[in-house]
């Protein structure tokens, strides 16, 4: 088994569209469109920066994917049954709150499964992405759109910037 | 004119033009020093005019309105700007004399324009998103030491928590909402509280969320470390209290301060504990940090008798002593010695000005006598003992574990050993500034009613909190 940098990237994207799809329920064209456009200028920044430099395809082990598979599996039947639970506590439709936490748990799960910074920095965007799906139909404010808009790009520049920085250093060294 | 855009949007706007130069180390570091003490004096000088019909000639519009929120100083939070410029000051002088990277001279301004536009965002449930923003801009400037060192371990795991603190302030900040006019229901009050808890425990390294604390200060540059953490500790103390502040339910909710009191409690023991079994001095700092982060939601915790007052003296103490102790790590480092305890045997031959203020920064963050830290901390730890004697006995302990540590680099460093190391190392400037950072820190300590007058000022803006 194989981790690709492009696969993942392009997951990452069609994540990104499917949160747009989502917002686009609760907020407006305009507005949700920042969230899409943002998105995938985060993936570009990813794809530009890191792609000449992330060569290598990390080879897991057969249990590894499967104790992966399972724990996500787990996770996300725990929250597909207790999602309703959280109804009384944000009053949202219960698509968004069982979309929302499944993004947002399984991105804190790659948070603990994975070390290299790369699969951090996805980690981090797509926490970021399953909080959105939750806060979108709380609050939908142009500020709030901006700010998080600067979130993903910055996340996905300053990631990559210490990324490069750390691994040209590794490249140097004999 | 509006006050966000002079202390807001101007530092922004400065610290691009200053990466511009960034190729110019002496030059970024003279302007960003000169900038940051304008900020601060134009800060207690220039007015703000609340009212339309004040009579005076000129003063600043209270608010700004960016994409329809509103960011609004009012007269009161003029010593709050004051002091996030007065630091970065002094912060920016420290690096300065060691020739940091000019990037962190650049990022320090950014960052507080940045603090400064959490502190006045309008509703401010906003500021978690512009701490976030804070800890994504000193991603860079944390990583030019770790990079080298290939160690980022530490900072991913700061971004990580950082990261993860935002959902949880802006739900427990959608939740509490209504509750500014409107009471809020016991079972929304008690969720939130348990929101905002998650929040700050995530982004004040509360335990036990501070494990990336000392990860991050030992593959950081001292000054870097320390002034990173600070300013996002404080700028979201200050938003915890903000929160207590205007929402009355929480304010007067019982669980709050107990709770607030036995997490500052472990802080203080378990961040003392830890400081006296650390081995080298990046260590030593991010456990002191920890130390002060402790003893400022203790503060906190006596909200109903001293607390406010309590909070603002102890940050003001903290950052000078902090200030001086990671000025004086790295000024060490800088000139060939390590961060291990090893490493810093006889160093008063060859630094004895550095050397005196780390001990005296040192010794100041447990409270000796002396110190600007001492008297803050007698007063409180007999507000501590109105509410139990167990809560004084655990402050004790932890203040005394830091001691230890304290007693522990005094003895290393004033030992006998290498006496082939003769002759001081330092230069005029860097003398001054430890002679001039260490005299403030004793005189704040001998009389502590100037700096007492200050802190009260500090926390004018927190009038619920002062009733």
């Amino acid at each position: 088994m194989e981790f690709s940098f492009k696969s993942n990237l392009m997951l990452l994207a069609i994540l990104y569209l499917m949160t747009f799809l989502m917002v686009l329920q609760v907020w407006p064209i305009a507005l949700a469109s920042v969230k899409l456009i943002s998105g995938w200028m985060a993936v570009l920044v990813l794809g530009i920066m890191l792609s000449e430099k992330i060569n290598t395809n990390g080879k897991l082990l057969g249990t590894a994917i499967s104790f992966r598979i399972i724990s996500a599996l787990l996770f996300s039947i725990f929250i597909y049954l207790f999602a309703p639970e959280l109804l009384f506590l944000i009053p949202i439709d219960i698509e968004f709150i069982i979309l929302g936490l499944q993004i947002f748990f399984l991105s804190i799960l790659a948070l603990g499964f994975f070390t290299s910074p790369i699969q951090q920095l996805f980690a981090w965007l797509t926490l970021l992405m399953g909080f959105e799906v939750i806060y979108s139909p709380l609050e939908g404010s142009a500020l709030l759109a901006a700010i998080l808009a600067l979130f993903h790009i910055g996340i996905a520049l300053v990631g990559s910037y210490v990324i490069l920085t750390t691994q040209s250093l590794e490249e140097s060294q004999p | 004119m509006s006050a966000p855009f002079v202390w807001v949007i101007l530092p922004i706007f400065f610290s691009f033009i200053l990466y511009i130069l960034r190729k110019n180390q002496p030059v970024v570091g003279i302007l960003s020093i000169g900038l940051s003490f304008l900020l601060f004096a134009s800060s207690l000088t220039i007015p703000i005019q609340e009212n339309v019909g004040e009579n005076s000639r000129f003063g600043l519009n209270p608010s700004l309105t960016i994409l329809g929120r509103e960011f609004l100083l009012i007269s009161a939070d003029k010593y709050l700007i004051a002091l996030f410029y007065l630091l970065v000051t002094l912060w920016n002088t420290a690096s300065f004399l060691l020739e940091i990277d000019p990037l962190f001279f650049i990022f320090s301004i950014a960052s507080s324009a940045l603090a400064v536009a959490a502190y006045s965002v309008t509703p401010f449930i906003y500021a978690s998103l512009l701490i976030g923003f804070i800890s994504i801009l000193a991603m860079p400037v944390l990583s030019s030491y770790s990079s080298k060192q290939g160690n980022v371990s530490g900072l991913f795991r700061f971004f990580s928590y950082q990261l993860l603190s935002i959902p949880f302030l802006l739900l427990a900040g959608w939740f509490l909402a209504g509750g500014e006019i409107a009471p809020v229901a016991e079972q929304e009050l008690i969720q939130a509280s348990v929101l905002l808890g998650l929040g700050f425990a995530f982004m004040l390294a509360f335990f036990p969320f501070h494990i990336w604390t000392p990860i991050l200060a030992d593959a950081s540059i001292p000054i870097h470390f320390s002034f990173i953490t600070r300013l996002i500790f404080q700028i979201g103390f200050f938003l915890l209290l903000k929160f207590i502040n205007n929402f009355s339910w929480l304010r007067e909710f019982q669980v709050i301060y107990p709770a607030l009191r036995v997490i500052g409690l472990v802080m203080v023991v378990i961040s003392g504990m830890w400081s006296f079994f650390a081995m080298n001095l990046r260590k030593i700092i991010a456990y002191y940090v920890l130390l002060n982060n402790g003893l400022l939601i203790l503060a906190i915790s006596t909200i109903p008798e001293k607390g406010p007052l309590l909070f603002s003296i102890i940050l003001l103490t903290g950052n000078l002593s902090l200030i001086g102790i990671s000025w004086a790590a790295q000024n060490i480092s800088k000139y060939g010695r390590g961060f291990s305890l090893d490493q810093i045997i006889g160093l008063y031959k060859k630094f004895p000005f550095t050397v005196i203020i780390f001990i005296i920064g040192l010794f100041s963050l447990w409270g000796s006598p002396l110190t600007a830290g001492f008297w803050p901390l007698q007063f409180l730890i007999s507000s501590l003992n109105t509410y139990s004697a167990s809560f004084v006995v655990f402050t004790l302990l932890g203040l005394l574990f830091a001691a230890m540590t304290s007693m522990r680099v005094l003895f290393r460093v004033f030992s006998p050993e290498r006496p082939n190391e003769m002759g001081s190392k330092e230069s005029l400037p860097v003398k001054i500034f430890s002679i001039f950072l260490s005299l403030i820190i004793i005189l704040m300590g001998i009389f502590p009613k100037f700096a007492t007058i200050y802190a009260m000022e500090l926390i004018q803006p927190f009038g619920m909190l002062l009733k």
